[in-house]
């Protein structure tokens, strides 16, 4: 508590040292070249189930940073580079990696070119999941925006085609479709949730590399000609592998695990910002296919999330947001009846609750300046899916509760 | 009587749903290498969203915004935002590479410079405001 207060009065000095750098329209710096960053530090508390950090003791492993570079080269060439750090208790370091870097050409409004790394579409918010300031919420909704599952939406390398078509009476349409490879980094959520997945069957896993066969996602919003109204739909294809030692528990024995892992994900999701007031409501599906080389089968698992949300700007500087998520690891078995009756299920601690998470969050966001946001957010959760199974056992038994409380705080400097 | 006065209460409040509120008191202003006279709303919102960069003739769309009243009014009428939404739109294209966030001026008498002196550019301004260096834009519905 003592290293949070710290960080926040920290952060606190540094908003009120650099208060003309706020991200201010009208930036043009060094004759062209616009420079923006972030800085964002946030503290986790919940009374049972760890969410991703330890946070039943309570955790400050949460925080971001972002530093951008970006010139508008020509009329239609643009080149840019953002500079990421993030950790989130079991996932990531801190460790600046490059979250973005491309060139643009937009030859016409209706068509135009990326090339480079670039966020992939998911969603209508996947693109700024990891930017605080950016919405009204701390988390969002994790049925539609799992943490654990993020490197597997967070960029592609390669190329993207998109535009912008106006539709006259019928509003306009943009798109994006973009091909290339994903990042997974061996210390980020996904590879730890097969390490998970290895160590509740009793084995070890220590995972030597990642390595994407393929990536595509599309999108399409339609800005209706109801001010205000955007409706979306988007795609995925994610194949990688994971290679790893596998220790087998008990023998001694060192297994070369190469474990492979397609993911197809649509979403469906409405917008509609009415005065001072944000609706927004998603829908995902998730079909996931895993087979390793150590058994000729494939596993198949179909997951399924919603939610709803809405958000109102009382004041320049106050802002409350509500939202229900529901979450389904397994969308033949909503009720967890698996988790009841698979004995190695059983054995390795699951209960039908491990099958869902259910999530009502009310946050409360204050802008104290245009560079310095603070929230404060609390979660009644029901259930315990998406959890790392690994920081929720004991002595290798999953032990989650049903019901549980996370309570969220977070401060977020820009310029 | 009393009936007719009802009826003329109801054609009123009929009409009433059909009128919107009047536009803001503003001047859309651009550059004189602007290749159009008029511009309609539509044209406006997409700009100041950044889903129309180019003039017909191909040539760049720079715009600008005008902080203060003015610009609450404008944003209202014209790109249907509120000043944090229309801050926020921006900065999440900062935020992903995909824009930067436009020139901003703090007077009127600014933005008239400004419009005269860039290329291809586009502002507003209250009405009132001297624009001998630029042209006003007529707005089609």
């Amino acid at each position: 508590m003592k290293t949070l207060k710290g960080l926040m009065l920290g952060l606190g000095l540094l908003c009120m040292a650099f208060p003309a750098m706020a991200v201010e329209f009208g930036d043009d710096l060094f004759g062209g070249v616009t420079v923006h960053g972030f800085i964002s530090q946030g503290y986790l508390k919940s009374d049972n189930n760890n969410f991703f950090a330890k946070t039943e003791d309570g955790s400050a492993r949460f925080n971001e940073f972002g530093v951008n570079i970006s010139s508008q080269v020509s009329d239609q060439l643009r080149v840019g580079l953002q500079i990421l750090g993030r950790n989130l208790g079991e996932f990531g370091e801190g460790d600046p990696e490059i979250d973005w870097a491309f060139a643009d050409y937009r030859w016409r409004d209706w068509m135009g070119l990326r090339v480079g790394k670039m966020k992939m579409v998911h969603g209508l918010y996947n693109t700024t999941r990891d930017i605080d300031m950016l919405r009204t919420s701390i988390f969002l909704p994790q049925s539609v925006y799992n943490e654990a599952w993020r490197d597997t939406v967070s960029s592609i390398t390669g190329a993207e085609v998109y535009g912008d078509i106006y539709m006259g009476n019928a509003g306009s349409l943009t798109y994006q479709f973009q091909g290339g490879e994903a990042d997974f980094p061996t210390d980020g959520g996904v590879v730890a949730t097969l390490k998970d997945q290895a160590k509740l069957e009793g084995n070890r896993a220590d995972p030597r590399s990642t390595h994407t066969k393929h990536s595509y996602a599309g999108g399409l919003v339609w800005s209706t000609p109801v001010n205000g109204l955007r409706l979306s739909t988007t795609g995925w294809i994610v194949e990688f592998d994971t290679d790893a030692d596998l220790y087998l528990g008990g023998s001694g024995q060192i297994l070369d695990f190469r474990a492979n892992t397609i993911s197809k994900a649509y979403t469906a999701s409405l917008e509609y910002i009415f005065g001072s007031f944000t609706f927004a409501a998603e829908y995902m599906g998730n079909r996931y296919e895993f087979s390793n080389n150590l058994v000729n089968q494939t596993n198949t698992l179909n997951t399924e999330g919603y939610y709803a949300a809405m958000g109102y700007r009382f004041t320049d500087w106050l802002e409350m947001g509500l939202s229900y998520s529901e979450y389904y690891a397994d969308k033949d078995d909503r009720d967890g009846n698996k988790n009841k009756t698979d004995q190695n299920r059983i054995a390795a601690g699951y209960k039908d609750h491990d099958a869902w998470l259910k999530d009502l969050a009310l946050t409360a966001r204050f802008d104290l300046t245009p560079n310095w946001v603070f929230k404060l957010e609390g979660h009644a959760m029901n259930g315990a899916a998406i959890l790392m199974k690994d920081i929720n056992s004991e002595n290798n038994i999953l032990n989650t509760s049903e019901n549980w409380f996370l309570f969220a705080a977070k401060m977020t400097v820009s310029f | 009587m009393m009936k007719h006065v009802r009826i003329g209460a109801l054609i009123l409040l009929f009409l009433a749903g059909f009128t919107g509120h009047a536009l803001a008191d503003v001047l859309i202003i651009a550059n004189r290498s602007v290749p159009v006279a008029t511009i309609s709303k539509s044209e406006v919102e997409r700009i100041y969203r950044g889903q129309m960069s180019r003039w017909e003739d191909g040539s760049r769309i720079n715009f600008a915004v005008l902080r203060g009243d003015t610009m609450e009014g404008f944003l209202s009428d014209y790109v249907k935002m509120s000043a944090s939404q229309f801050d926020q739109h921006w900065k999440r294209q900062v935020f992903t590479g995909r824009g930067q966030m436009p020139p901003a001026m703090g007077r009127a008498s600014d933005m008239v410079t400004y419009v005269a002196n860039t290329q291809g550019a586009i502002g507003f301004v209250p009405e009132g405001t001297r624009t001998d260096e630029v042209k006003v834009l007529g707005i089609t519905p």
